[in-house]
This record gives structure tokens, sequence and C-alpha cells, in this order.
């Protein structure tokens, strides 16, 4: 079975399907774009549009005291704002559509490469009707933008290692350079991949090593450093501006105020907080299961002021500020051992909850009421995109355990992965899973092209591991899925 | 040959570095620029950018000179600088002053009499500037901004008409008794 996948994945690249399929996702998420307009602005949105306005205003890109943002979506919002005023905003939804296209054939092509060319029309088939990860295109938050540029560097690097060979010194040179470049672009959008890149030129100098020491290091380091050549401007423009080395961003400190804190927070939850007031509801957070969200005791002689500790406002420089923030979380974890356990599994829990920004913005009742989103579909949608997601991680689990074949590909999927989920252990919501929706459909659409391919007893472990670890982490916050559920169907209590 | 690639991009790192240190604006050059009222207004507001995210410790001449200069300056786009982070985090407050005051000077600003043209694209992107930032009371930023003060808020920087002072006025209102008495996060019981 698997000689069959490899001879299948070894063929060409079934453009026509690839086309077509993206094609017709495109048009699903242009569909999605015009039922869900007009619509109100949430959350990071509002930062975004407000940093992007003042870029306009005062052709200043500004931190926001607590964190620094990459600037390249807000300065792309800035820039379609000045061109097209409020319309401007459409605009950008427009292009985070055709973006999704990136998107879309990438997923296929990873399939197609990963695992074989019926894998790769089936993860097409299920990007398409992955409307949790297409609602992304019609939000205005930088992950249509950054996927459609991280996951062609990734791609880049895999068909690097594809040709790890000494005679394709320069073919390996061109894919390394194109993946550092585009590694650099998406740490524009976003600080997330900084730390990916040490981890992928261990797999890059693990893999080509049989091509010799002194080629493999120039090879693992080779994309890391186009990545920083890239970034340099933005770096030395940080340096100039805060007299601190910054690359892409500094959200650090913040985030360690968040996931590091004895006070427990969901970004997911906190933005229905509002939403719930308003209705005369209580807090979602006081329905989560104590025993992974309760702070640590308050520690005698602690003055009354309750656990955790503050954010430093006394520290003027806002780098010197997340610095701080670092130092504390850390301190505050290792005072607090039991504790950080116990919410880690929490804020893993908070990652992979069936939830998304999809049903989230359906349970603040944000698509317009006259939409074909709203009315008899809006709770079908809802419980199918609840379910498709669960389903989804299901499958790639059984992908990734029973399909996938080992080598550069299964390394670079496996590193991906296990990085969301070890930057989820900091601070932790559906959106942080978007990274890697595009490989989860990869790995599913293996497992239902091909069933189990591959089976042995470290892999039906593995498999049985993870499928206990998914149902324990969805019970750790099944009352507020629950509960969030509700409301995004139009009801709640 | 192999380290080709990588000695070029050391050559690009190089001239980039060599270019940013020519460019490079010591501090006390961009104060001087900053408190300087002859010079161009883009100048001024980089020049404070720059001073205001380097200092490491809450600058008074920042805090507090600076911005009475840009509000007395005459200059809309001035006075609407400094509502920004760069000058609220160096906000002076009294000694009286209760655990996150807002920044004295840019609150008085911001929430000063109205003239007799109401809301002006110039007072409503100031209230924007100010109380639409992240950050927190501390530094002026209070609810994030919505769908219909960012329409405004465009419509006003690009010099469009924006919607009569009265408007704005019951609009503002509404959103200032929005969610009144929310519990902050955590407050709730666990």
């Amino acid at each position: 079975m698997t000689q069959d996948l490899q001879s299948d994945g070894a063929q060409g690249a079934p453009w026509r399907v690839i086309a077509a399929i993206a094609a017709f996702g495109v048009a699903v998420r242009a569909v999605l774009l015009l039922w869900a307009s007009p619509l109100e602005i949430q959350s990071d949105e509002s930062n975004y549009l407000y940093l992007a306005a003042a870029l306009q205003h005062f052709g200043v890109y500004l931190d926001q005291q607590r964190y620094l943002w990459p600037p390249a979506y807000p300065w792309l919002l800035g820039e379609a704002i000045g061109a097209f005023g409020a319309d401007g905003l459409q605009v950008v939804r427009w292009m985070q559509v055709a973006a999704s296209s990136v998107i879309g054939v990438m997923t296929m092509l990873f399939a197609w490469r990963l695992i074989s060319r019926r894998a790769a029309a089936v993860a097409g088939i299920l990007w398409v009707i992955h409307l949790p990860l297409g609602a992304y295109t019609h939000l205005l938050w930088s992950e249509p933008l950054f996927l459609a540029l991280l996951l062609p560097a990734l791609w880049h690097l895999l068909r690097a290692l594809d040709v790890a060979d000494g005679e394709l010194q320069g073919s390996v040179t061109r894919r390394l350079l194109a993946s550092g470049v585009l590694f650099g672009l998406a740490l524009y959008v976003k600080e997330w991949p900084l730390f990916l890149l040490p981890l992928v030129s261990v797999v890059v100098l693990v893999r080509s090593l049989r091509v010799g020491v002194a080629d493999a290091v120039a090879r693992a380091t080779l994309v890391p450093l186009v990545a920083l050549v890239v970034t340099m401007p933005w770096t030395l423009r940080n340096h100039e501006v805060y007299g601190r080395v910054v690359v892409a961003g500094a959200t650090l400190g913040e985030n360690a105020h968040v996931g590091l804190n004895a006070r427990y927070m969901n970004f997911d939850l906190n933005a229905l907080r509002k939403v719930r007031l308003s209705r005369g509801l209580d807090s979602l957070e006081t329905r989560s299961r104590r025993a992974f969200v309760a702070a640590p005791a308050a520690e005698p002689g602690s003055g009354g002021s309750g656990p955790g500790w503050t954010r430093r406002d006394d520290i003027v420089h806002p780098i010197d500020r997340q610095k701080a923030h670092v130092a504390a979380g850390i301190e505050y974890a290792l005072d607090h051992p039991g504790w950080a356990v116990r919410t880690r599994v929490k804020k893993l829990s908070d990652v992979v909850t069936p939830m998304s920004f999809f049903t989230r913005t359906y349970a603040m009742d944000r698509y317009p009421p006259d939409s074909p989103l709203s009315g008899g579909v809006r709770a079908p949608l809802v419980l199918y995109a609840l379910s498709f997601s669960a389903l989804l991680m299901l499958l790639a689990a059984a992908g990734y355990f029973f399909t996938l074949p080992g080598g550069s590909g299964r390394d670079i999927v496996t590193v991906t992965i296990a990085y969301v989920l070890a930057t989820a252990l900091l601070v932790a919501m559906s959106r942080f899973r978007a990274p890697i929706e595009p490989f989860l459909i990869v790995l599913a659409a293996g497992f239902l092209a091909h069933g189990p391919a591959t089976r042995s007893v470290p892999r039906a472990v593995g498999m049985a591991i993870t499928v206990l670890a998914l149902a324990g982490l969805w019970w750790v916050s099944l009352p507020e899925t629950v509960e969030v559920a509700r409301m995004a169907m139009g009801g709640g209590s | 040959m192999r380290w080709l690639p990588h000695l070029s991009l050391l050559g690009i790192a190089a001239l980039m570095l060599v270019v940013a240190r020519v460019r490079h604006v010591p501090t006390p050059e961009a104060l001087q620029t900053a408190f300087d009222e002859t010079a161009d207004a883009d100048d001024r507001i980089w020049a404070t950018h720059l001073a205001a995210c380097r200092a490491t410790e809450a600058d008074l001449r920042l805090g507090e000179s600076l911005v009475t200069s840009f509000l007395d300056s005459g200059d809309d786009r001035l006075a609407e600088a400094a509502m920004l982070i760069d000058l609220c985090r160096h906000a002076v407050r009294g000694n009286d002053a209760p655990a996150g005051a807002s920044p004295p000077l840019q609150d008085a600003y911001a929430y000063g009499r109205l003239g007799p043209s109401g809301w002006t694209p110039h007072r409503f992107r100031t209230l924007m500037f100010y109380r639409r930032k992240v950050g927190g009371s501390y530094v002026g930023g209070v609810r994030r901004m919505d769908l219909t003060e960012l329409t405004w808020l465009i419509a006003a920087i690009r010099g469009e008409a924006i919607p009569p002072s009265d408007v704005i006025a019951e609009y503002l209102t509404e959103r200032s008794g929005e969610f009144a008495g929310l519990p902050r996060p955590g407050s709730a019981p666990r």
C-alpha cells in the first residue's frame, strides 16, 4: 500500500484538478463574503484598523503599549483605506478571498507530494468545505495573508529536501532561497514563525547530512539567514525607533502576562463577555472546569492583592516591558508548578477546541440578520462547523499515524504541528490552530483516500493516545463549548 | 561556492547596516526637532516617535512640555499626535492621581468644550486616536473602535464630510454608556 502511495505521488501534480477545485473554493469564499457583508469589526480587527488609520494620518507605525505587531497587515489596511476610504476594508477582504486560492493550491500540492494525487483531490474538497478556515477571508485578521506566505515557504523547503543531492546544488539553493524569502515576508505579517525557523533548519540539517556536513550546514543556515535579511529593514527600523533589536514584532511579553498569570483568559471567550453581559448572561469563564483554570491559592502575606502579577506599566520602554513580563511569567510558573501544569492542559484544550472564529462570529450575532447565513441555516451551519473541525482533527490523527509516509515531509508536518501545540502552551484560542489547518486537511485527506496504509503496533498506540488526548481535551472545555454552540445557534442560557 | 549565497546575504546585511548607521538620528537631535516649532509637522511627529519610544524613563519634557507644544501649535495634526501612545505613555500625573488615571493634558483636550462647530473632523480624530487605542485608561484607551466610528474616522482623515455634530454626539453618548458596569476579566467567581 505504501508503495502504491509513493508511485501515485511520484506522478506529476494534477494541475487541472487542483485549478478547478481552487477556483471552486475561491467561489465558495466569495459567496461567504457576499453573505457576511456588511460585517461589524471586532477585537483585534479594531486594533489593526487603528494602526492602519494612524499610519495613514501620521505616517508613523505605532506600537500598542502592550505589544508591537509586525507591520504588513496594518500597512495593507492603511493603503486600502487611503485608496478606497471605508470601502478599503471590503477591498482587503476580497484580496483575502483571492489569497485563499494560494492556500487551497498549496494544501492540494502538499497532499499530492506527501501522499498521492487522489489525496490531493480529497484535500481540495476538504479545503473547499472547510468553512471555519474559509471564514477568515471575510474577517480582518491576517490569517489568509499569512498562510498564503507560510505554506509556500514550507513547500519550497520540502522541495529543496526532495532534491537534496549534490548534483542539484543550484536547484536546492534556489528552493531554500525562495523558502527564506517567503518566511521573511511571513514575518512581516506575524511574528509566529520566528522560532519555527531554527526548528525547520534542524530538519534540513539532519535530512541533508548525507551530502556532507559542510553542505548540510550550508543548507540548514540558508533559510533563516535569508529570512533575517528580508526582515532586516524592519529590524533596523525597530532598532532606530526603540534602540533594541526586535525582529518582526514583540508580543511575547503580553502573551506571558496573559498566559502565565493567575487569571485564566481565553480570547475566544473574552470576546463573548460583552455579548453575554448585554443579554444578562454570566461570563463563560464561570463555566470552566475549576481544576484547569483556578488560580493558585493566595499566598500568606500577599497583602490581599490576590494572586497573579500585575502588568508593568511602570516600565515606560515598550520592549523592555516585554522582557520583564516574560521573566515575571516564568518566575510565576516556577513558583506554582502544579498550577502551571493543570492550566497548560486547559491551554491545549483551548487550541484544539472545535470552536472557530466562524462559530464565534455567529455567537456574537455579527452576521447580518437578513443574510442567507442567518435564519434557518444558522444552527445547521454552526453544528456543521463544530463537527467538521472535530472530525478533521480525528481524521488527521488517523492520517498521521496510518497514512503519512516517513521522510522529510513527515518531519516538516510533525515539526509544524508540534510548534503550534508548543506555542499554544503560552496562550491559546481556536485561531492559533489556523497555521496547521491545511496540514490537518492533508492528513485527513490521506486517510480518507487510502485508509490505514501503514499499520504497526507503535502507530496504533500513537493513534489511541492521540484520540484519548483529544477526547480528554474536548471534555475539559466542554461546558464552554456547549454554551458557545448554543449562542452561535441563536440561543444561550 | 556552497557559501556564496551566505556571503552575498551577509554583504546585503552589511550594506543595510551601513545605511541604517548613516541615517541614524541621535536622541538629542530628535528631541531638538520634536520641540522645533519651525520644523515640518511630519518631521516633528517622527522625531517625537523616536524620542518617546527610546526613553527608558517617563520624561517630563515629553509628557508635559512637548504635549503642550503640540496642543498649542495650531496645527490639527500635531495636536492629534499628542493623543498617540508615544506621548501618552510619558504622561505626568499628580501625586494624588488614582491608579490608572488617564493622561491629564490629553484628557482635558479630548474632552474639552466643543467649539461652535461642534464635532469637527479634528475633534473627532482627536477623540478616536485618544480613546480607541490599546493600553487601557492609563494611556487614555477605553473600548475598541467600532465600524461606525471607523467609517467616520476614515472620512475625517480623508477630508470627506462627516455626519452632523448632533448625530456624532448622540452616537458617542450611546457608546459611552455601552456595557457600563462590565466586570473586569477574572473578577467573576471561579
